[in-house]
């Protein structure tokens, strides 16, 4: 007997959501309220809004001249704490700015998405303000970010 | 003024005894207070011209520079007042005015004298608003010196290194005021052989090494006390290494670069070129594995194919690139098998009055007190370490390298060594100076050292004889000190 009271208390329950979102989302559609209620978001074809810090994967970004604006000068590196920033420097032979990543490499198998790196950075370079959260791979091998695929937006 | 007799002065209230004439900066530094100093250098003549090293002085009006002024009897000095930290944020304000902070692309930051000062005494924002002053980038000095006149704080320690310790004078101070920079003399470039240390004396990034330009921050780098092996001086050194993968993961180098240690008595505090840039035979073109007629094979293959000359005519060909403890090691071992023992050392090169000595080999007057002599004999077969060129035509040549050379299938066996840098010990320098080396990595490859080898050859032909290293250099300071007693 105690179990089927539950069981209506249950109900109860669901219709009551059911009743009010019901309610605020038929005010929202005819424009009296903002409040669009709980509503189910149809991912992928919809995607919920990412707040503007969020930190999600990393992006290199490029001066006005094209160059990548990384100078290679370590800093992420050395802030990072899982260690997942490769980098190996090269001499830019033109640029006024003499030193240029030949390589990059974030794993970000391996990143815990704390920031540090994008507090360390002097130049401006790195940011993780791209607000895409889809990273899933079949190999752990393509969750190896180098410039090319850093710097592509 | 050595042997001058010993004053005493007051330091910051403490009482400090030193010898007559020292300079106050080096006094002070030696009863453990640090003045701090852009432009002087223990080992160069003091120029006073950065005025960081300003002290008070009772009974003066002004501060003065302490590392123009030596010691007096009684002098009352203090180096720590509120206006002198205040003087000292004016020193470095100004000298940041046309400093330009490329700190991230510089490779002296982290251990950049001006950085280290700025955070421990400066930590005040720029007020200066014009624009930097534009100078000359990246100019080739020759060899591999790289110089850049924005960084240059003007210390004038290059150009004082050059006329007093090498005297060669390539480089002068040129234009006036701000526009002052350091430059070489009219068709001149510098070619001699202690370039490098400019580098080290720089205490910013005004002078780098094209050997190291953008390999490695310094702050990933593991330093280990260690002797240069490429003379007979010795001269005291530090290897920088990392073999972290994680952070050295595009190359395979292990070593990044030589510095000298400060050994007044050997080396004082430079160290040459040919020490400095020698370095990477410690990690290319390595043996790896034991070689048999060019052939791969194993350790325990290499010792049945030795178990082959037992009963044969044998004489070891020790080199004076062996420790103390490794000759003395293999000496015993040779008697015990009733071989014969001859040295093996690279011939001698060229020298000059400053630090390199004729003598190429880091421990020929070790083997000269274990009395191993230079001599070839005509066994059947020879054990030769290190210097394959100098192995005497046999039938049988067993080998113990430590790099590649040509036409080593000629040879009936190959063991890998490990390098100086992979093992511990000492050598004995051409003055007689006992000096100890460390270990700074672990041996590449299956590579061993000369003492391991030498336990591996004991067990090949069933001897007791274990390679300890700190017994055997007990057993070499009682040779030591019977020779350096006679």
């Amino acid at each position: 007997m105690r179990l089927f009271w539950e069981a209506i208390k249950g109900l109860g329950i669901t219709g009551k959501h059911l009743i009010v979102n019901l309610w605020k989302f038929s005010l929202y559609y005819v424009g009296l309220s903002r409040d669009k209620g709980v509503v189910t978001i149809e991912y992928p074809e919809e995607r919920r809004e990412t707040f503007p810090r969020v930190r999600l994967r990393h992006r290199l970004l490029r001066r006005e001249d094209g160059r990548v604006r990384c100078v290679a000068c370590f800093m992420c590196a050395t802030a990072c704490p899982s260690q997942c920033i490769y980098i190996e420097a090269e001499e830019d032979p033109e640029h006024p700015l003499e030193k240029r990543p030949k390589q990059f490499l974030i794993d970000l198998g391996k990143c815990a998405y704390c920031g540090f790196c994008v507090e360390a950075c002097p130049e401006d370079a790195l940011r993780m303000d791209v607000h895409i959260p889809e990273l899933a791979e079949y190999e752990r091998e393509n969750l190896i970010y180098d410039i090319e695929k850093l710097t592509k937006e | 003024m050595p042997g001058g007799k010993r004053i005493k002065i007051i330091i910051d209230g403490r009482e400090v005894e030193t010898e007559a004439g020292t300079l106050l900066i080096k006094a002070a530094e030696d009863a453990g207070i640090y003045i701090p100093r852009l432009c002087y250098h223990e080992g160069l003549r003091p120029d006073g011209n950065c005025r960081m090293c300003l002290v008070e002085i009772e009974g003066l009006r002004k501060p003065v520079p302490s590392c123009m002024t030596p010691v007096r009897e009684g002098m009352v000095v203090r180096t720590n007042t509120p206006a002198l930290q205040e003087h000292r944020k004016k020193v470095l304000e100004f000298i940041l005015t046309s400093h330009p902070m490329d700190c991230p692309i510089c490779d002296q930051a982290g251990e950049c004298v001006l950085q280290d000062y700025y955070f421990t005494y400066d930590l005040e924002d720029r007020r200066y608003l014009e624009d930097r002053e534009r100078k000359p980038k990246r100019v080739h000095w020759g060899k591999n010196l790289i110089y850049d006149a924005e960084r240059c704080i003007l210390c004038r320690r290059c150009v004082r290194f050059l006329e007093d310790v090498t005297k060669t004078r390539e480089l002068g101070v040129f234009e006036r005021g701000i526009h002052s920079y350091i430059g070489l003399f009219d068709g001149r470039k510098i070619e001699n052989n202690y370039s490098g240390n400019l580098v080290d004396i720089c205490p910013v990034g005004a002078i780098t090494d094209l050997d190291f330009r953008f390999k490695m921050r310094v702050w990933f780098l593991d330093r280990t006390p260690s002797i240069c092996p490429f003379c007979g001086r010795g001269c005291n050194i530090e290897i920088h290494t990392n073999t972290d993968r994680l952070r050295n993961r595009f190359s395979s180098q292990r070593v990044f670069r030589i510095k000298p240690r400060k050994r007044p008595d050997v080396n004082g505090w430079w160290i040459c070129d040919e020490g400095r840039y020698s370095y990477k035979f410690i990690d290319e073109g390595r043996i790896l594995h034991p070689l048999s007629n060019g052939r791969k094979i194993t350790w325990e293959a290499a010792g049945k194919k030795l178990r082959e000359i037992i009963g044969k005519e044998v004489r070891v060909y020790l080199s004076a690139w062996m420790s103390n403890e490794e000759l003395i090691y293999w000496k015993r071992l040779a008697e015990l098998l009733q071989w014969k023992v001859s040295l093996v050392k690279r011939p001698d090169g060229d020298e000059d009055k400053l630090l390199r000595v004729k003598d190429k080999n880091p421990n020929t007057t070790g083997s000269k007190i274990l009395g191993i002599k230079e001599e070839r004999g005509n066994e059947e077969v020879s054990v030769v370490f290190h210097f394959p060129e100098f192995a005497p035509e046999h039938r049988i040549k067993i080998g113990i390298f430590t790099n590649e050379f040509p036409d080593m299938e000629r040879w009936e066996l190959i063991l890998p060594a490990a390098v100086f840098a992979e093992k511990e010990g000492h050598w004995t320098n051409f003055q007689g100076k006992l000096q100890k080396f460390q270990k700074a990595l672990e041996p590449l490859g299956e590579a061993r050292e000369e003492g391991k080898i030498g336990e591996f050859f004991a067990g090949a032909f069933g001897i007791e004889l274990p390679w300890e290293r700190q017994e055997m250099e007990r057993e070499f300071l009682k040779e030591y000190k019977k020779w350096s007693g006679s």
